[in-house]
């Protein structure tokens, strides 16, 4: 995505661009360093909340905004399965913006559906995904101990089988942590984890034919149960099990991951597996360690940056549900305790400033209205759900 | 109030006028169909054009615009009011908000 804010930032007039989801949340953004994570954070919020209002209000959805200032123009076009943001001089032909930016508009409209992936009418400079060989991160699935790599590597066959018939997947829970985290890779698996890999995948996609391609036998029974959210697959010759989430993953806390799926190309993006591990309210000592392990193994950064910790999702979601941020601010507090004593001591010190970082940011931001209303409850009411 | 807004409302594009204050509540209009929603609609938008403008400082906001297929609604901020003009098909939304400021600047 970067690629097309880039080529859009490319016409006369334009100092910048952005890519947010319809909640607003940061996709990818091409901006001056003069502005923070924390200012396009509001920005891409507020106009993500202002066009569905008006959407609600009008019955009618938003195709444009243009918002002109003495000192800059916002331009805002609504991409359905996101909105872009374009800065603009004050003095721009919006007219002259149109027509060199909706060729690429279109082009983001049509990878967005796709989950993010270059359509084939659209291939060609600029790429903005790597292509189906160059599933990242590839390295590491090379280097992850040798009894554990044929899971992985089959996992990541199934991300790219998916991708060479337009169907996102991607690796999620602990293989996906293993993948990206060389920290974890000499802990223990748990043995319920040896033979199992997780997918994440959107609904709607027609999954289970792509991993048939591939030789896997679905669950009959569980698919027909529990086949709008979950999936079980297991291929005859390797005995590897698969299961498939849709949309969500549902434990102590809901976590939203279909819209993300496009943000990484092998696993869910780092902020989604840290979540997935800070949603833990019972967390033990291997938690602490695969939590650690990422946080260790990669630098906290913003939107765009799939190799670092994109903290203004984790931000965002703990800003708006205060069940999230009352979970996320425990286990990181427990992380400060448990760090010293178990962790080497020269990765100690870098680690507790990850989380003492994430922890203050979490703190200072602005919080929601609904967020304030559950925080006047605190805990006399349960504020996770009891998973299965 | 009442004046400014049927001032507005001449000008060539405009359907209707409505002028309210930053809390929501209609000042003036000159709108035959639902003023209270309209009004809304225009301080919902005005206000947070104003938000992201200062989040990105961007200085003074000058006319924000939405489009909706062939409808347009044009906001634009006074001093102590927000101005929202509805647009008849057809009409630019620029040459408007233009010819709309300098009226305003007229009146202050």
């Amino acid at each position: 995505m970067r690629n097309y804010l880039e080529e859009i930032n490319g016409v006369i007039g334009v100092t910048g661009s952005l890519l947010c989801s319809p909640d607003g949340t940061l996709i990818a953004s091409v901006l001056p360093e003069s502005i923070s994570e924390e200012t396009l954070l509001v920005v891409s919020r507020t106009l993500a909340k202002t066009l569905d209002g008006l959407r609600l209000a009008r019955h009618r959805k938003v195709t444009e905004m243009d918002l002109a200032y003495e000192s800059g123009r916002l331009v805002v076009k609504n991409l359905s399965e996101g909105y872009l943001i374009i800065l603009c001089t004050p003095n721009i032909n919006v007219s002259l913006l149109n027509l060199a930016a909706n060729p690429v508009v279109k082009r983001m409209q049509e990878a967005l559906k796709a989950g993010g992936a270059p359509s084939k009418k659209t291939a060609g400079p600029p790429t903005p995904e790597p292509p189906a060989q160059a599933v990242t991160p590839a390295p590491p699935a090379v280097a992850v101990p040798s009894p554990l790599a044929p899971r992985l590597q089959a996992a990541l066959d199934i991300v790219r089988a998916g991708r060479e018939s337009r169907v996102v997947l991607r690796v999620m829970g602990e293989g996906a942590l293993r993948i990206r985290c060389p920290s974890v890779a000499d802990k223990p698996t748990r043995p319920e984890e040896e033979d199992t890999v997780q997918l994440a995948a959107r609904s709607g996609q027609p999954v289970d034919a792509t991993l048939k391609r591939l030789g896997y036998v679905g669950d009959s029974r569980f698919n027909t149960l529990f086949g709008s959210e979950r999936m079980r697959f297991a291929h005859p010759q390797t005995r590897l099990y698969v299961e498939i989430f849709y949309d969500h993953l549902a434990s102590y806390h809901r976590l939203e991951i279909g819209s993300r799926l496009h943000l990484d190309n092998g696993t869910l993006p780092l902020a989604d597996l840290l979540l997935s591990q800070l949603q833990n309210v019972e967390a033990s000592e291997p938690d602490f360690w695969r939590l650690a392990a990422v946080l260790i193994d990669h630098d906290l950064g913003g939107p765009g940056q799939p190799e670092t910790i994109d903290v203004t999702h984790i931000v965002t979601l703990c800003s708006e549900d205060w069940g999230w941020y009352k979970t996320v601010m425990m286990n990181l507090e427990k992380c400060l305790e448990w760090a010293p004593k178990q962790l080497p001591a020269e990765r100690s010190p870098g680690f507790q400033q990850h989380v003492a970082r994430l922890h203050g940011m979490i703190e200072d931001a602005p919080k929601s209205l609904r967020w304030q209303t559950r925080a006047r409850i605190g805990e006399r009411q349960r504020w996770y759900e009891l998973p299965e | 109030m009442v004046e400014i807004a049927q001032i507005l409302a001449k000008i060539d594009g405009v359907a209707g006028a409505v002028l309210v204050a930053e809390d929501g509540v209609v000042l003036a209009h000159t709108l035959e169909g639902d003023p209270e929603k309209e009004g809304a609609v225009a301080a919902f938008l005005g206000a947070a054009a104003v938000q992201a403008g200062e989040a990105m400082k961007l200085g003074r906001l000058k006319r924000a615009t939405v489009s909706m297929a062939n409808d347009h609604i044009v906001v634009l901020k006074s001093k102590e009011y927000f101005v929202g003009l509805l647009l008849q098909g057809g009409a630019s939304p620029a040459l408007v908000a233009s010819r709309a400021e300098t009226l305003l600047e007229g009146v202050k």
